[in-house]
């Protein structure tokens, strides 16, 4: 049996919810991510250099509306470990169904 | 990568926060119908300079790409995030069906300039990749919400 390994860089739930977004948006912004993950500004400030540091995503500054913001982007690296991640959860989920029908 | 140790329950659980917070993407990527008839006046913009000489296809290029650009900036500044027509998932065939019905249409778009046709058939040809492109832009969207549990 295939072990199941989950990445410890996604276990936090508002970095499982950035990578989510990440995941299936090109770029984000920090106040979208902000919003949707309900964190502090410092918080997630957190998350998102440890996921830099990680290498799983890549940060950019831009202008809009005359304001510099930041940007968020997964890297291929992170897409693959997001991907992988989700896979490990889908697997655990199965086993224990599994094991629930084996009863 | 390393290994965590997580029971099946908090798996579930996180599986059912990445199904949230992918509704919330669904949410908040509901496209106005102008957003979709901008995309189609880039498309048919590229289509119709192709059935002019090189001034005016210039002219047309210049102009779908600085409305290319008002898209980029308001999907920015509406949404918070942009998402990419190429995207992997559910919504590629379509990009790619959309793709090829506007290569056909480039291709007959200069075949007709070549044998030196009325103008309004070129015109004509745009029309028709507005429509396509609108039809195109609408299902995607559609689609990609439906992935993303909408």
């Amino acid at each position: 049996m295939t072990p199941i390994i989950l990445d410890s860089q996604l276990h936090a739930p508002a970095r499982l919810q950035i990578a989510t977004v990440l995941a299936n948006v090109n770029t984000a912004e920090f106040a979208k991510l902000r919003e949707i993950t309900g964190v502090s500004d410092s918080v997630l400030s957190k998350h998102l250099s440890a996921l830099v540091e990680a290498g799983y995503v890549s940060l950019s500054k831009s202008a809009l509306d005359g304001r510099q913001r930041t940007w968020a982007s997964f890297t291929r690296a992170g897409r693959k470990a997001f991907a992988a991640h989700m896979r490990a959860l889908q697997a655990l989920v199965a086993s224990a169904e599994q094991a629930i029908a084996a009863e | 990568m390393t290994r965590e140790t997580m029971s099946p329950a908090e798996a579930r659980a996180a599986l059912d926060s990445i199904g949230a917070t992918r509704a919330q993407i669904a949410a908040v990527s509901l496209c106005p119908p102008w957003r979709h008839a901008a995309f189609g006046a880039v498309m048919s913009l590229l289509i119709l300079g192709l059935g002019f000489p090189l001034a005016v296809q210039v002219a047309c290029l210049c102009l779908a790409m600085g409305l290319m650009v008002v898209i980029v900036v308001h999907d920015r500044r509406r949404y918070g995030m942009f998402i990419n027509g190429y995207r992997r998932g559910a919504t590629r065939p379509i990009t790619a069906a959309l793709l090829v019905a506007m290569m056909a249409l480039i291709v007959v778009q200069i075949r007709l300039r070549e044998q030196g046709v009325e103008s309004w058939v070129p015109v004509a040809v745009a029309s028709v990749a507005f429509v396509v492109a609108v039809a195109g832009s609408v299902w995607w969207a559609r689609v990609f919400r439906r992935e993303m549990g909408a």
